[in-house]
């Protein structure tokens, strides 16, 4: 009897770590990641940014809150505004990807940016880069390094 | 016969009259007017101006001033190297601009970037930089001294953001610099002639630049 509640206790837990690290692992199947690169920048320069489409057909408002790459020590989400006529570029803590919306991160707005890059990047290069959502789901992306001079 | 022929005339008069309203048709839908100076989206003083004499040092150390603005019409962007994404991106159609150019009769104009980071953005560290970019672009920096010495002139704005919790004189390794993303046409007297203030369309960035020397040429 005991080994039966024991072996009962047992699956139940289990079954609940494997949903519990589900969540936590992947991204949901109506959220889709595409078009993500790396901009090529001079082999001396330490920092870069990455632009990406966040396509979320679900019926709810996802958020990105992180990204992280082994090609940075600090991987930042952030805008860059005009703020009377200067360009300034604000870290954002959460960026809002609406119900059936597409989110597109471009040059001179929305971007993850690479600060402390070891080692230079080259063209054709692929770089993992993990972002992860409000909901604790998160996707790795391998981006190509792309030169859009 | 002599009653029939007026008739002939009219038709005919009517059949040219009809001619003539399509040609005309034609024509307005197809004749394009010559940009207007105050239809641009780039900004065109009315009258250039006169910029005080300034020294900076280019990518292989020499002095630019004044002088090095004269002879050729000059782009002047603003910027620093660690700026991770409306550098990089002016900088692309700037030389996307500059290709596009090229395939047309005029002489090239020069494009010159400066750095208002001088504390991180050497000479050196600036020609690798600029010349990645365009091997005919050219780079200037001085002390910030010298750097407001030519931003103030140009009503050019730019602030050091130290990292958290650092100041601006000791701003960490990571700052970031607001800077104005305007890129600024001085005409071949050096004097400040237009200023693009949306300096994201290198097709139309070219056009306009096009339509700009003309009339200064008039």
């Amino acid at each position: 009897m005991l080994k039966k509640t024991f072996t009962i206790l047992i699956v139940v837990i289990t079954t609940l770590f494997a949903v519990q690290t589900y969540a936590a692992k992947k991204l949901a199947h109506n959220v889709k990641i595409s078009d993500g690169y790396i901009r090529m920048v001079p082999n001396h320069l330490r920092v870069t940014a990455s632009y990406l489409t966040i396509n979320n057909t679900s019926s709810h408002a996802i958020y990105l809150v992180s990204a992280t790459s082994p090609l940075a020590k600090s991987v930042q989400l952030h805008k860059t505004e005009k703020v009377n006529g200067m360009m300034r570029m604000v870290q954002q803590q959460q960026i809002e990807i609406p119900a059936h919306d597409k989110f597109q991160f471009k040059p001179g707005a929305y971007h993850v940016m690479f600060i402390g890059m070891d080692k230079p990047i080259y063209v054709g290069e692929i770089v993992p880069v993990t972002l992860c959502f409000k909901d604790t789901s998160c996707a790795t992306v391998n981006m190509p390094v792309k030169s859009d001079k | 016969m002599t009653s029939k022929q007026p008739k002939v005339w009219i038709t005919l008069i009517l059949i040219l009259g009809f001619i003539a309203m399509l040609l005309g048709a034609f024509a307005y839908k197809h004749y394009k007017p010559e940009a207007k100076l105050h239809e641009l989206d780039a900004t065109v003083l009315t009258q250039s101006r006169t910029v005080k004499p300034f020294t900076l040092t280019d990518e292989n150390g020499k002095p630019y001033t004044n002088q090095q603005l004269k002879g050729h019409w000059t782009f002047v962007y603003f910027g620093y190297t660690s700026c991770p994404d409306i550098c990089p991106t002016t900088l692309a159609v700037l030389n996307q601009m500059y290709g596009k150019l090229l395939q047309t009769k005029t002489a090239n104009p020069d494009v010159l970037f400066v750095s208002v980071d001088p504390h991180r953005d050497s000479p050196k560290h600036l020609k690798e930089y600029i010349k990645y970019f365009n091997g005919k672009f050219m780079a200037a920096t001085g002390s910030h001294k010298q750097i407001q010495a030519l931003t103030k002139e140009l009503g050019i704005a730019y602030r050091i953001v130290p990292e958290k919790g650092k100041t601006e004189k000791n701003p960490g390794d990571t700052y970031l610099v607001d800077h104005s993303g305007a890129v600024l046409l001085f005409n071949p007297q050096g004097r400040l002639h237009a200023i693009f203030t949306q300096p994201d369309n290198a097709e139309n960035m070219a056009n306009e630049f096009l339509v700009i020397k003309k009339y200064a040429e008039k």
